[in-house]
């Protein structure tokens, strides 16, 4: 049947299209450079802080017994900082920061301002007394399953650090290095000495 | 009535459906039963697009520990998931919660739905308004148009195409009835806009016949039902669509380079999924036999699994990888770490690990590594002075 209409045209404006053209460079030229900025100023991969839902709240407690059969309890540590650091034997990057997590121990373990505990995450602890004797450290090792959750872990290495009155101050997903935790220290006692009259 | 009919059985089968859904029965779910159900709806924190459930990562091994705790201390399911996410943040449930924010994501799909349905209502109530209805047509339209038809196609139908195109579907109109092709519904409503749109024109007036006023609203509803229908098929489709399993891209079908699977083997050994590494560094392996990389880690992560369970054969097979990649590239540093590691902590061949040590600090090796590797030299050079072996074992 002949349904069909006519359509009137009139003279066609590309003016707009070209503006739309014009506008959607603009854009994509923006957001190329947004997303270059940040890469560019993201930090390395070494020490990264990263967010978490613990941050500026109570640490959840550590405890259970360490390698040499003792207690321990992060509860027990108020009155100084503890880095609290998940780790495994079987993780290389573990086995990197081994070294960075002694020197900052040894440091602090003097001046009695800081301290390091590690919490071994699916580990034999054959191996993970093997580690500590081959490697040193002499910082408390605990065994403890309900802290991985408790503490949001997601895959090792990962650390948190805690302050003096036992709130999560900084959470970093990765390796550490000794320089980065001075660092993170650093930060944390000025803005701990700002927030006090 | 009858109209309503279908309606009012297909509301009432519907309403019949939810009230026998909710009322049925079920057993008390036991606590496995329970930390199952719960652990479906957590993501794993370190895989994609896997549950706690069906993920074998440690990070999953331990939230269904927790799971299991929690549900034998007496918690909730409700109060289980709110202990998840206050601890990995709402990102760790697979299925958004329905209230604050998340709930938006319910929301938004349905109100889609149903501005799409609404736009597309007054869309089609629109087209039959002006298939029916027509455009109202007066008594001096349809002489006038009867005259110009009379008239042998009408005065200045010469000159005006649409006008001549009006007069001529309105002769074809009349034989198409006459023939029985078109319905008196359809016949009246075409023969009416016709006609007043080529009474318009007869009239010299220009105007666009009434059937084709723009109604500003119009394209706005019509763009709306569009967007909400495109937005709830979205969803619809990244709902059903088939999930990633471990080890394909997000593409599915494309080829992940060499340099992307050893990236990836790698992170895997990082969450300590040893065996998923290793299938990645066979992958890359079948692809390039000669790649040092990747003969070297697959070496080191059989040595790794052999020293977990005390199994001489795997330690040995770790290291025939090993010294396969440094026969594919004797300058690859950390092959030579690895042997030397092996020979040292293993073969208690110290010895025969300074060379391969200092292969690996001469060699370029990463500089993170190389106060570890330092040591270790100092341990095999130690252990050489005092006639031991090799220091003891080690990961």
């Amino acid at each position: 049947m002949t349904a069909a209409v006519h359509e009137q045209s009139g003279p066609v404006d590309d003016r707009p299209r070209r503006r739309t053209a014009l506008y959607a460079a603009v854009a994509v030229g923006l957001t190329i450079a947004l997303f270059v900025g940040v890469l560019a100023t993201r930090k390395p991969a070494a020490d990264r802080v990263a967010p978490s839902r613990l941050i500026g709240r109570p640490a959840p407690d550590v405890s259970g017994p360490g390698l040499d059969g003792s207690r321990f309890a992060l509860s027990a540590q108020q009155g100084k900082y503890v880095l609290v650091n998940f780790f495994a034997t079987w993780c290389i990057p573990c086995v990197q920061e081994h070294p960075q997590l002694r020197l900052f121990f040894e440091r602090h373990q003097a001046a009695g301002d800081a301290a390091v505990v590690s919490v071994v995450y699916r580990d034999e602890p054959a191996d993970v007394r093997r580690f500590f004797d081959e490697r040193g450290g002499g910082w408390p090792v605990v065994e403890d399953e309900a802290a991985k959750v408790d503490w949001g872990v997601r895959g090792v290495p990962e650390s948190f650090l805690v302050s003096p009155d036992g709130i999560v101050l900084t959470r970093v997903v990765g390796g550490v290095s000794d320089v980065g935790l001075e660092r993170l220290l650093a930060q944390a006692d000025r803005a701990l000495r700002g927030g006090r009259p | 009535m009858k109209r309503w009919l279908p309606v009012l059985v297909l509301a009432v089968v519907m309403a019949g459906a939810v009230v026998a859904g909710s009322l049925r029965g079920g057993h008390t779910p036991t606590v496995n039963e329970r930390v199952l159900h719960i652990a479906k709806e957590v993501r794993c924190p370190t895989c994609e697009s896997l549950s706690a459930d069906e993920s074998d990562a440690p990070a999953s091994e331990a939230i269904r520990a927790q799971i299991k705790s929690q549900v034998e201390a007496g918690y909730s399911d409700a109060q289980v998931r709110a202990y998840l996410v206050d601890r990995y943040g709402q990102d760790i449930l697979l299925r958004p919660q329905s209230s604050g924010v998340s709930a938006l994501v319910w929301a938004l799909p349905v109100a889609g739905g149903v501005l799409g349905l609404a736009g597309l209502v007054v869309v089609f109530r629109g087209w039959r308004r002006r298939r029916v209805g027509g455009p109202a047509v007066s008594e001096e339209d349809r002489s006038l148009v009867a005259a110009a038809l009379g008239g042998q196609q009408g005065e200045g139908a010469d000159e005006d195409e649409e006008l001549a195109f009006l007069l001529t579907s309105l002769a074809d109109l009349d034989r198409e009835r006459a023939a029985g092709d078109i319905e008196d519904a359809d016949y009246s409503a075409l023969r009416d806009d016709y006609t007043a749109r080529a009474a318009a024109r007869l009239r010299g007036d220009r105007v666009v016949s009434p059937t084709r006023t723009r109604r500003p609203l119009r394209p706005v509803v019509v763009g709306a039902g569009v967007l909400a229908l495109a937005g709830v098929a979205g969803m619809a489709v990244a709902r059903t669509a088939g999930e990633r399993v471990p080890g394909q891209t997000v593409a599915g079908g494309i080829t992940e380079t060499s340099g992307e699977r050893l990236a990836r083997a790698a992170a895997l050994a990082g969450q300590g999924k040893l065996l998923d590494a290793i299938k990645l560094y066979d992958q890359v392996i079948k692809d390039d036999p000669q790649n040092a990389q990747a003969l070297a880690y697959r070496g080191w992560l059989v040595r790794l699994a052999g020293r977990s369970g005390s199994d001489p054969a795997l330690i040995d097979k770790g290291l025939s990888y090993v010294e396969r990649a440094i026969a594919a590239d004797p300058k690859y540093p950390d092959a030579h770490f690895f042997r030397g590691e092996i020979l040292l902590r293993d073969k208690h061949d110290a010895a025969g690990a300074i060379p391969e040590f200092e292969a690996f600090l001469s060699g370029g090796g990463e500089p993170d590594m190389a106060s570890l590797v330092q040591q270790e030299l100092d341990a095999a050079k130690q252990a050489v002075g005092t006639g031991a072996g090799g220091g003891p074992p080690g990961g």
